[in-house]
C-alpha cells in the first residue's frame, strides 16, 4: 500500500521537473526502486494508473528498474546483501549497518514534449 | 525531449525534514515519531507519558489522523499544546505538515514534541519528519508474526515497545519468536515490554525518554520547578 505514497511523491517531482524544462506532456518515466523498499511493481503500476490522471503525466508510461540491496557492517566492514527481514552481518552477526544501495526510490529520467512541439 | 533527473523522489520531503530537525535542535526540543498500526496504544501511551513527565517537563503533540480530532481531544488535557493534522486520504504524515504545525507550537516551552503518526506500519517509515527518534509500537494483540511481515519499521526504530503486556496470559504470543525476529533486524534499539494497565515497564520507558533528552540536548528540563 505504500506504493501509492511513493507514486504521489514521484508525480510531484515529475511535475516540478516538467515545469523547469517547459514540458507540457510527459510520455515516459523511468524510476529506479531499491530492493529494500519492498515495492511491488504491479502495485506501482496500479497506483500510477490512477494517480497520473489530471497530471502532466496523464499519458505517460512508467518503466521500473530494481536496484539490488547492499549493506556494510559498521563493526567489521563486511559488505553483504541483506534480506528484508534479516540484516545480520554474516561475519559478526551485528545489525548496525550502513546501507550502500537499494534503499532509494530514484527518478532516473522523464521524456516529454515541449509546448508547440509536435503541433507543427 | 529526455531529461535525466537521477534524484530521490523523497528528496523534497527529506530537505524539509532536515529543516525541521534544525528547528528542534535550536529550541532544544526532542522530537519523537510514534509509528504503529491503528489501535496498538499510541494515544493511550501518550496520555500517560505526558502526565508522568509533568510538571518538570512539558510536552507538545502533533497528531496525524485520516479524520476526526478525537486523539487530539484526548491529549489536550495532558499536553501543553496539541495540534491535529487531518491527512484526508494520505496514510502518513509529511515533513511539510510538521513544519507548518511546528510554527504554531510553543517549542520554546516544550521539552518534548511527540508526533503521533497515522496508524500504519509501512508508509510512516518512509517519510522522515525531522524527528530525533523513531518509536515503534507493537501490541501483542496484533500477533507474533508482524515483525517479520513489516520489518522495516522495526529496523529503523530507536526503541521498540511491545504494548498491552497485561494481556499476555490471554493471548497466544510467542515472545521468543518476536525477540529473535527483532534481533535479526535491530540489536541497537531497546525492546521494552509495557502496559499502561498494569504499569509494567512504564518507569523504564519514562527513564529512557529522560536519558535521551539529556544525551541529545544536554539538559534535564527547560524549566525546573523551584
Ligand atoms: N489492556 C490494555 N489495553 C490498552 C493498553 N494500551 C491501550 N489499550 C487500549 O487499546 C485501544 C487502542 O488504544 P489507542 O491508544 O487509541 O491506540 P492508537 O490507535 O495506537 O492511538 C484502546 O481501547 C485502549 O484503551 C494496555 O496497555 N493494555
Ligand atoms: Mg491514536
Ligand atoms: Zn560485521
Amino acid at each position: 500500500m505504500h506504493e501509492f505514497s511513493l507514486i504521489e511523491a514521484m508525480l510531484d517531482q515529475v511535475d516540478t521537473v516538467a515545469r523547469e524544462n517547459h514540458l507540457d506532456r510527459i510520455t515516459d518515466i523511468h524510476l529506479q526502486t531499491g530492493e529494500l523498499r519492498q515495492v511491488i511493481p504491479e502495485m506501482m503500476q496500479t497506483a500510477f494508473q490512477s494517480a497520473r490522471q489530471g497530471t502532466v503525466a496523464e499519458q505517460a508510461t512508467l518503466a521500473l528498474t530494481e536496484e539490488t540491496g547492499l549493506a556494510e557492517c559498521q563493526f567489521c566492514e563486511t559488505r553483504f546483501k541483506p534480506m528484508i527481514h534479516d540484516f545480520q552481518c554474516p561475519s559478526c552477526q551485528g545489525t548496525k549497518v550502513r546501507i550502500i544501495q537499494g534503499n532509494d526510490i530514484i527518478l532516473l529520467s522523464i521524456n516529454g514534449t515541449q509546448k508547440g512541439e509536435g503541433a507543427r | 525531449m529526455k531529461v535525466n533527473v537521477v534524484k530521490s523522489v523523497l528528496k523534497a520531503n527529506d530537505l524539509i525534514a532536515e529543516n525541521n530537525r534544525d528547528l528542534f535542535r535550536q529550541y532544544r526540543t526532542v522530537a519523537l515519531n510514534l509509528i504503529s498500526s491503528p489501535g496498538s496504544g499510541k494515544t493511550t501511551l501518550l496520555e500517560r507519558t505526558i502526565s508522568a513527565l509533568k510538571p518538570a517537563q512539558q510536552s507538545v503533540v502533533i497528531v496525524g489522523d485520516l479524520e476526526t480530532s478525537r486523539d487530539a481531544d484526548r491529549l489536550q488535557p495532558h499536553a501543553y499544546e496539541v495540534t491535529q493534522i487531518n491527512t484526508g486520504l494520505s496514510c502518513h504524515l509529511y515533513a511539510n505538515q510538521i513544519a507548518q504545525s511546528a510554527r504554531d507550537l510553543p517549542l520554546d516551552q516544550a521539552d518534548y514534541l511527540f508526533i503521533e503518526n497515522v496508524g500504519n506500519m509501512v508508509c510512516p517509515g518512509e517519510f522522515d519528519l525531522g524527528e530525533n527518534l523513531k518509536v515503534a509500537l507493537l501490541s501483542i494483540c496484533e500477533g507474533d508474526d508482524k515483525v517479520a511481515k513489516y520489518p522495516t519499521i522495526f529496523r529503523v526504530a530507536d526503541i521498540i515497545l511491545l504494548t498491552k503486556m497485561d494481556l499476555i496470559d490471554v493471548i497466544d504470543f510467542d515472545m521468543d519468536r518476536v525477540q529473535s525476529d527483532i534481533r535479526k533486524l535491530n540489536q541497537e534499539a531497546p525492546l521494552m515490554k509495557i502496559s499502561v494497565k498494569s504499569c509494567t515497564g512504564f518507569d523504564e520507558w519514562i527513564q529512557w525518554l529522560q536519558d535521551k533528552r539529556e544525551s541529545s540536548v544536554g539538559v534535564k528540563a527547560k524549566f525546573v520547578e523551584t
